[in-house]
């Protein structure tokens, strides 16, 4: 019996060689002999195109003939994701972009501590692990803005600089609508949740900087905290009509459109919407304040590492991923050419900018403190997902103390 | 899924017999033996290995705890307890339990009422009965797509209202409650004509003398289909149930392309939740232990239509 | 069966039954129009009536960026996905035929066992086998390889492929097989040339079934092809395209004309098949 069973072996050996023959294609890259080829990933948006990244990585590839850099598409799903199922797959690219490693994942990525260019990336000892610099970025970016409407504002006889707490804010929300604007716009997709965090992060993580690691070690609760209060007032701009439940059917690039066209009067959103704004050459009518709080005035700006570059450990061109990584992160030409196309911000670095993106500096110039959200300062797997759908309940007739013991009870369920 | 009763049946029945060799001898019948196992081995070998095998690894994942990189621990249940107190798993439940049971109704219901209409050997009910079959061949992703273009903030229904003066969008796929109603419309609108098709197959087999007698009677053609045609045809109503309710368990693609599982995570399936979440996470011990509980589920419903479709055999039979 | 329809009452039954195929007309045709419609008008005759045949502004502009368009483009997913497609039917043939005509001619009960082995890949979602799916593949270095989709789509088309050919097989009478034998040809032999010409309608049936099949499949080629491997099936194309241009219409409606129209063709072309293919597929697999 075993002679046949060998025998079927041999058959489905070579059934398989008829498929490998057939659909002749592997995934590794064979390369020939001084050639190297670099595969990245990286997360495609509307200010860093596919076109964008592939301009940038020729201009590497012509100051190093050996070196040929692939870009890999990750389709619809985000970069952490695809970089997760290449890993499932055995198959991970040598440089991956938007990925912030923890003290769980670190070891897939290559230590960087003892490449002395480091130590001048910014942000890179917030961003450590135990000490140790896995990832490096190309600037910051900055998150708790408010853009608004110039000629919305002119209408509604208001004064940014006048708007410093929520209540304030509230009230312009009224004059605006009052005035025949959608006074704050949202989106679908990711954005109602992001944009809370930019409204109530400002608030709850300047007040207290270790509140996501407090909550970590369920020593407080989002119903017993702050959020219970952001999620209510959240709540009360939709229902007085300040936020259109409409909206939730726009994607993302829609949303941002509409701000753009000037229907609606306000949009919280990040600093790369300057970029956005400066292509469609609307940035001179827009400004940007500080967000409003409840607490200290200007409040800490959310901030974020902006381009963070890992190199991956199972690479097979861990050198040459290593000092492609390096040009990306300090050749200043390089430097500035991402930082513009991501209205992203580092010192030392200027590149020419809109008076929008000049605005924006002056909010960083001001900002008491930067809030990093990594290391044990990093929310939960899946926290930004969960944040999102919840949040979006609101629209529905959630109230907030529901939504922020959904948020408790969901948090809880995780550990 | 087979028909065990049938399988049976064949087993004692004298059509079928291994061909014998016309030479006779031990070595000769190892030879057959060695070709038939030939001829299944490949096949058997590909789906041990890609079906199978998957199975296995599944379930033995589902008891670690693992993120893809590392070395996996075992944890027991754990997962599986966790799949019960997870807000986002349960949520995902409902929801799947919702779409199947409503959309189920409202493909067999409608399929029903056009089979009635359209049983017909015409030329005319044969074109709408493709009419109404159409979308079953084109994928659900595309479709979903499509729908999102109809139904959408900015689609073409609500641009066609906004012509007419209506302010304010419907929310078909923004409001949390009419989402999900949208998702089982479209859900109903591609699948019913699959069931027109299973129906009118069955009603042809209607004897005429029956309705003839129903005729004669005085019976209505209301009474008529709900006394006489529709009991002599609920035995493929009842198979018609099972396969849609099984169909519609695994729903994904539709959802990807038409609410993208929002807003609110109201239309969020749990092969959805299991795809576009947990497995684009790093918790792959949780992600496959969702995997085998909708594994085990499916096979619960698909053993139903087996177990179900035995009864109406025996019934038949006996 | 026309006399079915002619029950007493006629009157109130041609009234309900023009209602409701004009019902049925109007919600089966109205998306097709809207798409085919829509095609061909720019971003603000769609806005402003989708519904409308603006015959000035009517052009092939859009359809013909689409064709030409350098990323995800569709039809360059057809000639991937044909090759998938054809691929995947020959293998499956190739690999259930004679693994059926063994389970068919066969009294044993181990072998009988062997049909319900297969079986029981009916009841596994594809969903959720994927995901294990790619951990395998990865330990025989097939992940994120073109024969690694197909190994895995050849292995999920054999269950209901084998049933419906061991079903089809135990119709054809024994007797052939023994005078091919007789003749001296081998087990092998007699299937391919004595037995398969045979199953012609099962054979359809099966092409039909996988084909449509694999063509509409979307989670095994997002799952197990990296989008960086540069392969795009039509459904990968149109998922990954739309995504960028969601808020265009005058992309999203040519692009899903290109991925719709050769399906509604061929359904159109070889509609009986097609019909009776899917329902034998569903109903008895």
């Amino acid at each position: 019996m075993r002679r046949l069973w060998r025998r079927a072996g041999v058959a489905a050996v070579a059934a398989t060689a008829v498929l490998a023959s057939t659909a002749a294609c592997g995934a590794g890259s064979d390369d020939p002999p001084g050639q190297t080829t670099l595969r990245i990933i990286v997360n495609i948006t509307p200010n860093l195109t596919q076109q964008y990244w592939n301009g940038l990585f020729a201009k590497y590839e012509k100051s190093h003939p050996g070196v040929k850099v692939k870009l890999e598409l990750t389709g619809t799903i985000s970069a952490s994701a695809k970089l997760n199922q290449d890993l499932a797959a055995g198959d991970p690219p040598d440089i991956a972009q938007q990925i912030t490693p923890t003290a769980e994942t670190a070891s897939l990525f290559a230590d960087l501590t003892g490449e002395a260019w480091t130590k001048k990336t910014p942000l890179a000892d917030q961003y450590a692990v135990d000490g140790k610099r896995y990832v490096v970025g190309v600037g910051e970016q900055i998150q708790s803005l408010v853009f608004y409407n110039k000629a919305a504002f002119a209408k509604a006889k208001l004064d940014p600089a006048q708007i410093r707490t929520l209540a304030q804010l509230t009230a312009a929300m009224g004059k605006l609508r009052s005035a025949g604007y959608v006074p704050l716009q949202t989106a679908g997709q990711w954005v109602p949740g992001a944009q809370f965090s930019l409204l109530a992060d400002s608030g709850v993580l300047t007040a207290d900087p270790d509140w996501t690691v407090k909550r970590k070690d369920r020593k407080v609760t989002f119903a017993g905290s702050g959020y219970q209060d952001y999620l209510t007032l959240y709540k009360k701009w939709i229902d007085a009509g300040y936020l259109q439940k409409s909206a939730l059917g726009l994607t993302y690039a829609d949303g941002q459109t509409a701000f753009l066209n000037g229907r609606s009067a306000m949009y919280m959103m990040g600093s790369f919407f300057v970029p956005a704004a400066d292509l469609a050459k609307k940035s001179d009518g827009i400004g940007v304040f500080t967000m409003p709080t409840d607490g200290a005035y200007p409040s800490g700006q959310f901030g974020n590492i902006a381009d963070p570059y890992v190199v991956v450990n199972a690479s097979r061109h861990k050198a040459a991923a290593i000092e492609f990584t390096r040009w990306l992160v300090t050749d200043p030409a390089a430097v500035k050419s991402q930082l513009a196309a991501d209205g992203n911000l580092r010192q030392g670095m200027p590149y020419p900018m809109s008076s929008l993106g000049t605005q924006v500096q002056k909010v960083l110039d001001a900002a008491p403190s930067v809030i990093v959200k990594a290391g044990a300062r990093q929310p939960i797997d899946g926290y930004s997902n969960e944040l999102n759908t919840d949040v979006q309940k609101l629209y529905s007739g959630a109230s907030g103390a529901t939504v922020a013991k959904g948020l408790d009870t969901w948090w809880n369920s995780q550990s | 899924m087979v028909e065990l009763a049938e399988l049976s049946d064949r087993r004692t029945a004298p059509a079928a017999d291994t061909p014998r060799p016309a030479v006779g001898g031990r070595s000769a019948r190892l030879r057959t033996a060695a070709v038939s196992l030939g001829m299944v081995g490949p096949a058997v070998a590909l789906y041990t290995v890609l079906t199978v095998v998957p199975v296995g690894v599944a379930i033995y994942l589902s008891l670690t705890d693992w993120n893809g990189f590392s070395t996996a621990v075992f944890v027991g249940f754990d997962n599986y307890r966790h799949l019960f107190a997870d807000p986002a798993s349960t949520r995902s439940w409902y929801v799947t339990a919702v779409i199947a049971v409503v959309g189920t109704v409202g493909m067999v219901g409608g399929g029903l009422a056009y089979a009635l209409l359209l049983k017909g050997r015409s030329r005319t009910n044969a074109f709408f009965r493709a009419l109404a079959y159409y979308p079953h061949v084109i994928s659900a992703l595309i479709l979903g797509y499509l729908w999102a273009a109809i139904l959408g903030t900015n689609g073409a229904v609500n641009s066609t209202l906004h012509r007419f003066g209506l302010s304010e969008p419907i929310g078909f796929l923004f409001d949390e409650k009419l989402a999900l109603v949208s998702v089982i419309w479209v859900i109903v609108w591609a699948g019913f004509g699959f069931n027109v098709v299973l129906f009118v197959a069955a009603l042809q087999t209607v004897p005429a003398e029956l309705l003839e007698a129903a005729a004669i009677d005085g019976a209505s053609t209301w009474q008529t289909n709900r006394r006489v045609v529709v009991p002599m045809i609920a035995p493929v109503v009842t198979v018609a149930t099972v396969l849609n309710l099984v169909g519609l368990v695994r729903a994904y693609d539709l959802i990807v392309s038409l609410t993208g599982g929002g807003p609110a995570g109201s239309t969020q399936t749990f092969s959805y939740l299991i795809l576009a979440r947990s497995f684009a996470g790093t918790k792959v011990g949780y992600a496959t232990a969702q995997a085998v509980f909708l594994m085990v589920v499916s096979a619960a419903l698909a053993l139903l239509v087996t177990a179900l479709r035995n009864r109406q055999d025996q019934a038949a039979a006996g | 069966m026309g006399k079915a329809e002619s029950a007493p009452r006629r009157r109130s039954v041609p009234v309900v039954k023009v209602v409701m195929l004009a019902l049925l007309t109007v919600v089966m045709s109205v998306p097709v129009y809207l798409l085919l419609v829509n095609s061909f008008k720019p971003q603000q005759a769609i806005a402003d009536n989708p519904f409308g045949i603006p015959l000035g502004e009517l052009t092939l502009r859009y359809l013909s960026d689409a064709v030409h368009s350098p990323q995800y483009n569709v039809i360059g997913g057809y000639g991937f996905t044909i090759f998938l497609v054809v691929v995947v039917d020959v293998l499956c043939i190739a690999l259930a035929g004679p693994a059926a005509y063994v389970i068919a001619r066969s009294l044993r009960r181990r072998t009988q066992l062997l049909l319900l082995y297969f079986l029981a890949g009916t009841f596994i979602p594809g969903a959720a086998v994927v995901i294990p799916v790619i951990y395998v593949l990865r330990a025989v270095g097939l992940a994120n390889t073109v024969t690694g989709l197909v190994a895995h789509d050849v292995a999920s088309t054999l269950p209901v492929s084998i049933f419906l050919f061991v079903g089809f097989i135990r119709t054809i009478p024994v007797d052939i097989d023994h005078a091919a034998a007789i003749d001296g040809a081998g087990r092998y032999r007699t299937f391919w040339r004595i037995v398969f010409p045979l199953m012609r309608p099962a054979v359809v049936t099966v092409l039909i079934l996988n084909s449509i099949g694999i063509w509409n499949d979307f989670v095994s080629p997002q799952i197990l092809l990296s989008p960086g491997s540069g392969h795009y099936t039509v459904t990968t194309a149109i998922y990954a395209g739309i995504s960028q241009y969601s808020t265009d219409l005058t992309k999203v409606f040519p692009n899903l004309l290109l991925a719709v129209a050769p399906v509604i063709v061929f359904f159109i072309y070889m509609q009986r098949h097609i019909v009776s293919g899917l329902t034998v597929g569903a109903v008895k697999g």
